[in-house]
């Protein structure tokens, strides 16, 4: 088999490169391989052909016209050179015919669907000698064709979003080429009269390995500059003659159109569709509309000979627009390595805002500490220990780990359990080895961060990283020793209001894009909800001045990110359970409603 | 002679203009890679062009010609030992039943691996639509699976032995 695989892949890529793949010019090696390859060319059949050149036509002609008057048959090999179009080497290149191919194989595909019952009636009638096969290959056809919904549905890149799904794939075939950059970018706000006013225009370096340098070239932070160089983040303040140090990770300073950042949000969108092409910067692009998933669709223009993103536009909020280009961006090797070491300036004081102490051993931490935490065991596969810290304001060690070859930083904070584990008021409550734990995704209100915390013999845990929750519970696992349980998503109707409150959708969505737009951010928070809820519901005339029900007298008892119930400690309350859900997006940027109440007994 | 000139010529454009891209598709349906098809259309318009010249056949009617020439050519390119069926000939072709029942069985076709590509596992299905369909070479359907490229090689390799068992036993029967 070791022999064969190998094989096949070289007779793949050589049918994907559009070259006469040796294989047809000598015989197979055996019967085996033989086989496999006649099911690749079948396969294959799925995909519209790649056609010749446009000047294939007037060169067959002038040789057919040629060889009329020769009277001869023309030297095919020979001929054929010249008239070949000759498959691209280039990777950008590639990525066109890809595209093209996808295109066509998609209407390949919805002919096949469309035009399979017709063909079927077709053959019934005409073909009387053969009716027997035909029947049969007709049973097939129908089968097929059902199962053509099912494999559709299965790999919705094959259905009507391919063409979508190409350029996507394009950006991040692209992206992992890209080992550096140097740019400059500007941020223009535009009004709802059209008026347009540049922000800021920044000139920023950056890598892949999540290296960056920025600087702030016009605009209210004219001057400043931002550095992270994976080990130390620093800041130089012009203005106050102070350079400050932060953690590397978590980066709470990331930049607006981080190109690496760009793409995977791209990916990640419910839905991208091309909806023009235009040029931006002197450079031709496609532009995509880009629906992501909890979020309205914002507007991006993809650098056609790079497939890079070029330029972003959100929607007109509250009158307001926010675009952000490139106006120039070029690719290079590698950052200059004196943009990323750091020294501090002459006449500058170091501010050190990094409440962390590095230390070279588990051992040292520990004794630092005093604390003596159970580590995993195992860590999940890929990832390695890039460094150890201590807090130097309380007891708490910092392990952190990164990934080979991928993205994807993971922290583990360990620290001693003072108070029972509160959690936040945004956060899902689950279960981390029978205990219960916080989840959240967007641990210190960064949004790429996730985290899970919970607290076991004394000892409380947090892990965070830019990784999903899904892939955090695998290591709150290792760590715990214990099963985790993120509560689903589902609708229960055992958890009833027994008053129920109506709820205007209308009013509800005008509000989440007012929230969106940045106004009343308390909507987000499902304690504050319930608590103003609860105290409308003793004061319906208004509130003036502090609420009765304080928020310390609210919990969230029950939250499964969708769904959840407010427990209301309070005797003035008319209501003891509040019940609240997110009805119009369904992620932690989606408002809370109040759905029902249940009143004190 | 002057005027036969314009009409051999007139007509050899018209043959070509006309019927290239039917003929290059059906050889490149049976070759699948763009060099082999290229040289093979070439090569049939060759061997065919005195035929069709001196017998004033019909434009309309050269095209299951054509494919029955390409279809020889194919076959005697490759080495006998490698295909299935036997080689047909000009003298015994219908024009319109060829011409017609490679439309249809192109579909059919499409339809019958479809069947069977919905047996194969979700991973399967994904490594081939990948390294195959889309075109993607193993180290970026690695990269795109999150796995190593041995295990793609071996994903792949089951995956079209899967598919060849499967297409055999419709083969069996269909037929």
């Amino acid at each position: 088999m070791k022999e064969n695989d190998k094989k096949i892949s070289g007779y793949i890529d050589q049918l994907n490169s559009e070259v006469k793949p040796k294989e047809h010019k000598k015989s197979y090696s055996s019967e085996e391989f033989g086989e496999m390859a006649e099911t690749v060319r079948r396969l294959r059949v799925l995909r519209e052909p790649v056609m010749p050149g446009e000047e294939f036509q007037d060169k067959l002609i002038a040789d057919m016209m040629s060889h009329a008057q020769e009277g001869g048959i023309p030297d095919r090999r020979t001929q054929s050179k010249s008239n070949r179009s000759q498959p691209k080497s280039n990777s950008i290149q590639s990525q066109d015919d890809r595209s093209r191919l996808q295109e066509s194989d998609t209407q390949a595909i919805r002919d096949n669907t469309k035009t399979a019952s017709k063909i079927i009636g077709m053959r019934d009638m005409r073909d009387t000698k053969k009716s027997g096969k035909w029947a049969r290959r007709a049973m097939i056809l129908t089968a097929a064709v059902a199962t053509v919904a099912v494999v559709l549905l299965a790999f919705p890149d094959w259905g009507n979003h391919r063409r979508e799904v190409s350029i996507v794939y394009a950006m991040d075939m692209a992206l992992q080429k890209l080992k550096a950059y140097h740019g400059i970018i500007e941020v223009t706000e535009t009004n709802g009269f059209g008026e347009t006013v540049l922000q800021s225009k920044r000139e920023v370096w950056a890598d892949q390995e999540g290296n960056y340098y920025l600087k702030e070239l016009q605009g209210y932070y004219e001057g400043l500059i931002t550095i992270n160089n994976t080990k130390k983040e620093w800041q130089l303040r012009p203005g106050e003659k102070r350079v400050y140090l932060f953690p590397a990770f978590p980066d709470s300073y990331r930049f607006t159109f981080d190109l690496g950042s760009e793409v995977d949000e791209v990916k990640q969108a419910l839905t991208v569709r091309k909806i023009g092409e235009e040029v931006v910067s002197g450079r031709e692009a496609v532009l995509v509309e880009v629906t992501p998933e909890g979020g309205l669709p914002y507007h991006l223009w993809i650098d056609k000979e790079t497939d890079l993103p070029l330029k972003r536009q959100s929607p007109m909020q509250n009158q307001v627009q926010i675009t952000v280009a490139y106006t120039e961006l070029a690719f290079i090797e590698e950052i200059p390595p004196e943009l990323l070491s750091y020294q501090l300036p002459i006449d500058y004081e170091e501010v050190d805002a990094n409440p962390e102490l590095p230390v070279t051993t588990l051992y040292e931490a520990k004794t630092l500490t005093g604390l003596n935490p159970v580590l995993p065991l195992q860590i999940p596969k890929d990832y390695f220990l890039d460094g150890i810290a201590v807090l130097t304001k309380g007891e708490a060690i910092k392990l952190y780990y990164g990934r080979e070859g991928a993205k994807g930083n993971v922290v583990l904070l360990l620290s001693k359990a003072l108070e029972p584990l509160s959690p936040a008021s945004q956060a899902i409550l689950g279960i981390v080895n029978d205990m219960p734990a916080e989840f959240l995704s967007n641990y210190e209100g960064m949004s790429y961060i996730n985290s899970i915390r919970w607290q076991q013999e004394n000892m409380e845990y947090t892990v965070f990283g830019d990784i999903t929750l899904e892939d955090l519970s695998e290591w709150a696992e290792e760590i715990s020793g214990g099963k985790v349980i993120i509560p689903e998503v589902k609708e229960d109707n055992s958890k009833q209001p027994k008053i129920e409150v109506p709820v205007n959708m209308e009013a509800e969505e005008s509000d989440q894009k007012s929230v969106d737009a940045g106004h009343s951010p308390w909507r987000l928070d499902p304690v504050f909800v319930a608590q103003v809820f609860a105290n409308i519901l003793i004061s319906p005339e208004g509130i003036v001045g502090d609420y009765p029900i304080a928020y310390e007298n609210v919990k969230i008892i029950e939250n499964n990110g969708v769904e959840a119930i407010a427990q209301i400690n309070d005797e003035k309350s008319i209501a003891r359970y509040v019940y609240l859900r997110r009805l119009v997006r369904k992620d932690d940027t989606g408002i809370w409603t109040v759905v029902g109440y249940d009143p004190m007994e | 002679m002057g005027n036969k000139k314009i009409n051999q010529k007139e007509f050899i454009e018209k043959l070509c203009t006309e019927t290239w891209q039917e003929l290059y598709r059906y050889i490149y349906y049976k070759v699948q890679n763009r060099e082999e098809a290229q040289d093979i259309t070439q090569e049939t318009y060759a061997r065919a062009i005195s035929f069709l010249t001196n017998n004033n056949v019909r434009i309309q009617e050269s095209s299951a010609y054509l494919k029955t020439i390409a279809m020889n050519i194919i076959r005697d390119q490759w080495r006998s030992d490698q295909r299935k069926g036997s080689i047909l000939y000009i003298d015994e072709i219908n024009p319109e039943e060829y011409a017609c029942e490679d439309f249809s069985d192109m579909i059919t076709e499409r339809a019958i691996i479809m069947e069977a590509m919905g047996n194969l596992t979700k991973e399967q299905q994904t490594v081939l639509i990948l390294r195959v369909i889309k075109g993607y070479s193993a180290t970026e359907t690695a990269k795109y699976m999150k796995k190593k490229v041995g295990t793609v090689r071996v994903i792949q390799y089951r995956a079209i032995k899967a598919l060849t068992e499967l297409l055999k036993e419709q083969q069996r029967e269909v037929f």
